[in-house]
């Protein structure tokens, strides 16, 4: 038993508990920004110790059902690096809102050991709890403006959808588990080389199943029907937790899962993602055209990234499992950052496009961050969004399937339209409505009203994010260099 | 002995009856016991497989109790929800709880 | 196959036809012997012999439902005592340290909802 493999984990979960003990203990509640402080701390000791695991760079080892390696330890990082930044966000977003927020921290950390434990799993039972480790808390988040009905209604959502989807995939792993009589990813890849089970339909059918139980996680078409709602209703630093992290996650654990268990497959599962990854961007980007709301333009659109992500597995070579890597690290930065922005200078609000006019007036650090996020978003050169639509289509077209990376691009191309059209607001001189409008949509709260007093921990947030944004930028290579050491570490059939 | 299939085929009914219970009713509640329904059929079908595979593999029936367990904090947490829900609105009838549109 | 399996169900099935008989002849016996004398008081429906009240289909208190969701979590977590029970002597301390923490962090969460008066009957 080698307890030391998992300590980051253990960290993150001694946190999580210290947190709720804590939030007993304090009875005022000006002493409530403690717990967000302390589970600060435990997010950043983490990183450090999984720094210094990377370090090392040990072999990938097995561990009970969790197999410790240089992947997980990379994607591990992006988690926590996200969930440092959310939690940051969120110390001052709640101070009024939700009454017990030793709950809303406890959550979020779990919510991540969860993650940590998903993107380690190497074996359907281990992949299953954590993955409702992960999912369980996040329904909870998303509901946790308790008085809020808007909020309560994507919880709801998120929740009705998500347990069918987990159900879905379950069944699908019996089935797997019944023609292979194994649990352990590499011993569903043994079985499935010798038994020659390549024209089952049912195992194509329990393939589809657990395939739909992913793609409702991480958001593609046609399983994203909660996404806009449930961006839109959830508190603005839940959504940007939402948008990040159990992506990041699911996407890692979907590249274990398919290099691994699935190897002996790939011909069967390459269509089904090309067929994903074509819907997803062409949806989102296309129904993001016509959104107002702008969380929910941020929804619509991160299904689209989620389609350009998944062409990456219609590859499934070692140059596009590290470029789907590597644009994920730079998607979570960029959307985290994005949110931070929009939670920022939209408090109380109802997050209408409209209500960010003329921010370059009020505000000119954040109408730069959303100008520098949105321009990465859409990936023109030299943002880090344009290093990692680069690497993500090179590594198509690499792969023989030029005609997809050209359907990206187009879909690319789409994306301007919308991103734009949020910097016409911001840079905008135009007055968007008269005054009286503006009056209507002044809010209640006095925090909200002034952008001068934007508390500074938020703030931080989205500097921290600006900045990671621009050193990506300039210096992309030791960013890429460290997703391809995480794809080589895979134990992968297809590459190896 | 009672071959494996009839336990497959009993559990795809169980399956396609929960599917359809979450397509046709609209009680949120009602929802929720057809999606435990399928986690049901997920159950018969692991301990079914676990019983007729090689030597009796227990790694089914491990994993069964992990869904059951995990089952039952699930239905928890969306009935906590369901319950706030009725709080807020008054109703869980699932076309009526429409603030966000779709 | 078909006939072993329709023969393991005829026990069941013979049971069944039993047991439905029994209850036909037992009700038959009784009307049959039972003296016939009814009254407004007998035809009440049984309350631990206090007059009934209200509908029976009165709705329940929504609060039980706190207790109920806490019944059935604590029930589920008791499924992992048994295989836990059956290879504990095998395994040792090693086997009591797990459960150990795994009632404690069950345990944990218990506290906070007690100490948040989640259980107290308001």
């Amino acid at each position: 038993m080698e307890f030391t493999l998992i300590i980051p984990e253990i960290i993150v979960f001694l946190t999580a508990t210290a947190i709720l003990i804590l939030d007993l203990i304090l009875q005022q509640e000006k002493q409530k920004k403690l717990l967000g402080f302390a589970a600060e701390a435990g997010v950043i000791l983490a990183i450090a110790q999984l720094v210094r695991m990377f370090a090392l760079g040990q072999q990938a080892s097995s561990w009970g059902l969790l197999t410790i390696d240089t992947f997980g330890h990379v994607i591990k990082i992006i988690l926590l690096v996200s969930t440092g930044l959310v939690i940051l966000l969120s110390v001052d977003y709640f101070k009024t809102i939700i009454s017990r927020k030793g709950e809303y921290y406890c959550l979020i950390l779990f919510s991540v050991v969860g993650m940590m434990f998903m993107v380690s799993a190497d074996n359907f039972i281990s992949f299953f709890l954590s993955l409702q480790l992960t999912s369980i808390p996040l329904y909870i988040l998303s509901g946790i403006d308790k008085n809020d009905a808007r909020s309560n209604e994507a919880a709801y959502k998120y929740l009705m959808l998500g347990m069918l989807a987990s159900v879905v995939m379950l069944y699908g792993m019996t089935f797997i588990y019944g023609f292979t009589a194994a649990a352990n990813f590499e011993g569903i890849a043994r079985q499935l080389t010798s038994l020659d089970l390549h024209e089952n339909p049912i195992l194509l059918i329990a393939m589809i199943f657990i395939f739909a139980g992913f793609a409702f996680k991480v958001a593609a078409v046609p399983f994203h029907f909660w996404v806009p709602d449930t961006y839109e209703g959830a508190p603005t630093p839940v959504t940007s937790f939402l948008a990040t992290a159990p992506k990041v996650a699911g996407f890692a654990a979907l590249i274990r899962l398919l290099t691994i268990a699935f190897s002996p497959l790939i011909a069967q599962w390459r269509t089904l993602f090309i067929i994903l990854s074509i819907l997803s961007m062409s949806v989102g980007n296309i129904v993001a055209l016509s959104q107002t709301n702008i969380k929910r333009m941020l929804g619509f659109s991160s299904v689209a990234h989620v389609g350009y992500i998944l062409m990456a597995f219609a590859i499934a070579d070692q140059m596009a499992v590290s470029a789907a890597i590597f644009y994920l690290m730079i998607y979570g930065i960029v959307n985290i950052g994005t949110f931070a922005v929009i939670a920022s200078v939209m408090r109380g609000e109802d997050h209408q496009i409209q209500g960010l006019a003329g921010l370059s007036k009020r505000s000119p650090l954040m109408s730069l961050s959303v100008a520098v996020f949105m321009i990465s978003m859409i990936g023109i050169p030299p943002t880090p969004g344009f290093w990692g639509k680069f690497n993500l289509f090179a590594s198509v077209v690499n792969g023989g399937m030029t005609w997809l990376a050209v359907i990206g691009i187009i879909n690319s191309i789409i994306s301007v339209y919308y991103y734009i059209n949020v910097l016409r607001y911001v840079y905008g001189d135009q007055e968007i409505g008269n005054q009286q409008d503006k009056q209507a949509r002044r809010p209640a709260d006095p925090a909200a009203d002034g952008l001068n007093n934007i508390p500074c921990l938020m703030r931080l947030a989205v500097v921290i994010s600006l900045a990671l944004t621009i050193i990506i930028a300039t210096y992309p290579q030791p960013f890429i260099e460290l997703a391809k050491a995480a794809a080589v570490a895979l134990k992968t059939g297809l590459w190896l | 002995m009672i071959p494996l299939t009839y336990y497959l085929i009993f559990s795809a009914m169980l399956f396609c009856i929960g599917v359809y219970g979450v397509l046709a009713r609209r009680n949120s509640i009602m929802i929720l016991v057809s999606i435990e329904l399928m986690l049901n059929a997920v159950n018969i079908n692991l301990v079914a497989f676990s019983a007729y595979l090689r030597g009796d593999d227990p790694i089914g029936q491990m994993f069964s109790l992990f869904a059951i367990a995990v089952g039952a904090g699930e239905i928890g947490v969306g009935l906590a929800i369901i319950l706030n829900l009725y709080r807020l609105r008054n109703t869980i009838n699932i076309d009526q709880i429409d603030f966000l549109k779709w | 196959m078909i006939q072993q399996y329709l023969h393991a169900y005829s026990y069941i099935a013979i049971f069944a036809l039993v047991g439905l008989l029994y209850v036909v002849v037992v009700l038959t016996v009784s009307r049959l012997l039972a003296p016939h004398r009814p009254s407004k008081e007998k035809s009440h429906p049984y309350e631990c012999g206090l007059v009934p009240v209200g509908e029976p289909w009165g709705q329940l208190n929504i609060r039980y439902y706190v207790f109920a969701l806490l019944f059935v979590l604590f029930d589920v977590e008791t499924v992992f005592m048994y295989p836990w029970a059956v290879v504990f002597r095998d395994m040792g301390w090693s086997a009591f340290l797990e459960m150990f923490s795994f009632i404690v962090i069950i345990a944990l969460g218990l506290i906070y909802a007690w100490k948040k008066n989640v259980l107290r009957w308001v």
